[in-house]
């Protein structure tokens, strides 16, 4: 089964792609910038998360879609179950959330959640489908600022322990690094530092000696890191809190 | 009865009992010899009412007596003045076996005198000890007894008083102290045979006590009721050098003045605490009335049976017995006072316990508002810095968008998609350049740089220009606000923008560094075009002037230099503190 799966998945000539948007006008941009693009094939798009949920569970055992474009802002449901629920039945599938600028936080919640890139709202339509094709071929974007709270929650830089001491933070830093010591490799937290620095993937591949797609195989890392981290925080939290209860 | 005096005077034979000394003798020590025949001694009355015995309410000052020659009782040492038996009833029982039953019983009594110490003798009784028995008891009980229970709770209730005067300085309690301290002086002058004075030095100290001890009871009701008593001190004196005076010459004029000083004190005390019972019908006023009115009946009926030498010598004083009747109303009324005293300061501390809350009530409430205030004035701060800037910015840029569109449509002078395109890009930039500096950056200026490279980078792929970026990891900045960070991104956006539509430019070069010794980050953007485009100059004027007023605004330096006409190079230099 699983063997069949990838060989179709492996095997489509198109890029397939589900959307969820509850935004129509955004809907029909986005519908129209991928449908613009030969490579693209929009394969379910709906307005709410409940029907998404369904869809997801009905497919069970086709092939799963390439991408899932899925917006957090849903009326029904989260945007977050959707991807949660993908992740889970769809291992394969490339998530991104679409979003706007200046919305950091609810994007590391998705990455946590499963996702693995994001696409602007505002974003032209040549963009769009960039970004959608580029998620698919192994590349997930990440800006600065997702670099720098990647560092902030994973990475033990000496900056970490500046910012807390300006910032007032309730951990103190040396807590805060024993707590997310060892979760970066060396080269892990180089890329990050470079990325919060604004150097681009090209530029980082040459600055470290390695290719584009090694860079993007440690980004990939990266995002995994990060959902497993969260899991794992979410265990030991409810494991401590039965350990209390006991 | 025979009386004779050392003097060798004699007097009227015929005397009858009682006598006093001073009335004969004025201003004169002497002596005097009692000789009393009493009837025989029958053995049916034997029988009957038992052993005989003699009772005399007073008599002094030193005396001895016999019974048919027989010394029966030396009490005091003859002309001896530490000691005085007049202060207390005479006892004597008689022992049967020496009474005649044949012929009267010579009972002698050999006395001597001091002037002014109430010598003399009252009447004799004489019967059986059973029948006289009670009456010697009663006075006994009036004439020592009492006095020890005076004495004793005067002295203590004056100890409290005093140690509370001592502590408070309050009035009333120094006064009683003093009355009570007076009181039981006088009261233990009454006391026993032998005095630890000599004769007119006790006789002084005791009646000052006692003089004093009734005016310090007079000036405590007076202030009792809120009065001055500055005449006070004037008696205090007079009724003192009165009764010094009266010892010291052993003159009874002086004692009947310092006397009548003493009456006038009384009935003055009196008529004042009648005039309060008229003014307030009070417990107390009507309690310090009664005992002022027993006082000064007590008083007049002592001044004119005891104190005067010619009332005698039967009776014994009373006033102070009513005075100590005085001295516990007193005290009842200062624990009333001390009581109401009390219950004002607990409902004073509840007022006050009242008004501190509510005080702080309205503080944190004036405190609540004033913070409220400050939140909204700084709420509307940030909405009018986000108005002027979506307003300058991106206004600016729809209104010029709108114009170029306007003006292609009026002039026939039409901007190509290219244009319009490209000037809408410009727009969306600087909307996202206004969100991104909304963020929080932690004082991070160098993921603040990353995010404009990182909003700019389609568009610099689009311009073809190469862009060499060497972003140092810059420290941390402590004053990063919102603000710093919009007019850090807009000057570079500005730099960027002018390079990327005039100067024509191959590469731009973006630098960071930290310059510890400068404690300041200088940023430079490098680019090797024409310089400084004419119709850049012209157009757009005013572009530089906002990138210097923006540095100004924050407190960097900037500097635009054309290096040999191979393009300019932008410097920003922003301190860290």
């Amino acid at each position: 089964m699983l063997l069949k799966r990838d060989n179709s998945y492996m095997t489509s000539p198109y890029i397939t792609v589900a959307l969820v948007e509850d935004e129509p006008e955004t809907q029909g941009r986005l519908l129209l910038a991928l449908a613009s693009d030969a490579t693209i094939e929009v394969v379910f798009s709906t307005n709410a998360a409940k029907p998404m949920l369904q869809w997801l569970v009905t497919i069970m055992g086709d092939p799963s879609p390439s991408v899932l474009l899925v917006d957090l802002g849903l009326p029904d449901q989260s945007g977050l179950d959707v991807i949660r629920l993908c992740k889970a039945m769809h291992p394969k599938t490339e998530i991104m959330v679409i979003t706007m600028f200046g919305d950091e936080h609810n994007m590391i919640r998705a990455f946590e959640a499963g996702a693995r890139g994001y696409l602007l709202k505002d974003g032209n339509v040549s963009e769009l489908s960039e970004h959608v094709r580029t998620l698919h071929a192994g590349g997930s974007p990440m800006s600065p600022i997702i670099a720098r709270q990647l560092l902030t929650r994973l990475g033990s830089s000496s900056k970490l322990a500046q910012q807390a001491a300006l910032t007032g933070a309730s951990q103190p830093p040396s807590a805060a690094k024993a707590d997310s010591a060892g979760l970066l490799t060396h080269r892990e937290e180089q890329v990050l530092q470079l990325l919060s620095r604004g150097y681009s993937y090209g530029e980082l591949a040459k600055e470290m000696g390695v290719t584009i797609n090694t860079i993007q195989t440690h980004i990939r890392g990266l995002y995994s890191k990060l959902e497993v981290h969260s899991k794992s925080q979410a265990i030991s939290q409810a494991r401590l809190r039965g350990f209390f209860e006991n | 009865m025979q009386i004779s005096t050392a003097t060798g005077q004699t007097i009227n034979p015929k005397q009858s009992l009682p006598f006093r000394w001073d009335l004969s003798f004025p201003r004169s020590d002497g002596a005097a010899e009692y000789l009393v025949d009493l009837p025989p001694y029958t053995a049916t009355a034997d029988k009957i009412e038992g052993s005989y015995a003699v009772f005399i309410p007073r008599i002094g000052n030193q005396i001895q007596v016999y019974l048919n020659g027989n010394l029966m009782d030396a009490p005091n040492i003859l002309a001896d003045p530490l000691s005085n038996n007049s202060k207390q009833p005479y006892w004597l029982t008689l022992p049967t076996v020496l009474l005649l039953t044949a012929q009267p019983n010579r009972l002698l009594i050999k006395t001597t005198v001091q002037a002014l110490r109430w010598g003399g003798m009252s009447e004799l009784y004489y019967g059986p000890a059973q029948k006289l028995r009670s009456r010697y008891e009663m006075s006994f009980w009036w004439q020592y007894s009492s006095h020890i229970v005076i004495f004793g709770s005067l002295f203590l209730s004056g100890l409290l008083c005093a140690a509370i005067w001592f502590k408070r300085r309050d009035r009333l309690m120094g006064l009683f102290a003093l009355s009570a301290f007076c009181g039981s002086f006088s009261a233990i002058s009454q006391l026993g045979i032998t005095s630890w004075l000599p004769w007119p030095m006790q006789g002084f100290t005791a009646s000052v006590a006692f003089a004093w001890h009734i005016i310090f009871v007079t000036q405590f009701t007076f202030n009792f009721a809120g009065h001055e008593t500055r005449w006070a001190r004037l008696i205090l004196f007079a009724t003192a050098l009165a009764i010094g005076l009266a010892f010291v010459l052993a003159e009874p004029f002086f004692w009947t003045l310092a006397m009548t000083l003493l009456a006038i004190v009384i009935v003055i005390g009196f008529i004042f605490t009648a005039t309060l019972l008229k003014q307030k019908q009070l417990l107390q006023v009507k309690l310090l009335f009664s005992v002022s009115l027993l006082v000064a009946l007590t008083g007049l009926r002592d001044l004119f049976f005891f104190q005067i030498p010619e009332a005698g010598m039967s009776h014994y004083p009373i006033m102070p017995h009513a005075l100590f009747l005085y001295l516990v109303v007193m005290w009842w009324v200062l624990t009333q006072r001390s009581i109401a005293n009390n219950k004002f300061g607990a409902e004073l501390n509840i007022r006050l316990e009242h008004r501190a809350v509510e005080r702080e009530q309205q503080l944190s409430t004036s405190f609540e508002q004033i913070q409220a205030q400050v939140e909204e004035r700084a709420k509307l701060e940030e909405r009018q810095r986000i108005m002027s800037d979506i307003h300058d910015g991106v206004g600016g840029q729809l209104v010029g968008l709108v114009n170029m569109i306007k003006r292609g449509e009026n002039d026939r002078l039409l901007f190509n998609q290219a244009q319009l395109s490209e000037h809408a890009q410009m727009v969306l930039d600087e909307l996202r350049i206004a969100v991104d500096a909304m963020q929080p950056v932690d004082g991070d200026l160098t993921t603040v740089l990353a995010t404009l490279r990182y909003r700019l980078a389609p568009r610099l792929k689009a311009s073809d220009v190469e862009l060499i970026w060497q972003i140092d990891e810059l420290p941390i900045m402590a004053e990063l606000s919102p603000q710093k960070v919009l007019q850090i991104q807009r000057i570079l956006f500005e730099a960027f923008t002018n390079i990327m539509q005039h100067a024509k430019a191959k590469t731009v070069t973006v630098r960071a560094n930290h310059l510890p010794e400068m404690m300041a980050v200088k940023i430079t953007i490098e680019d090797d075009g024409v310089g400084f485009a004419p119709q850049y100059l012209k157009s757009k004027g005013h572009g530089l002037r906002n990138m210097r007023n923006r540095a100004n605004a924050i407190g960097a330096l900037i500097t635009i230099q054309r290096l040999n006409a191979k393009g300019v190079t932008v410097t920003l230099t922003i301190p860290l503190v």
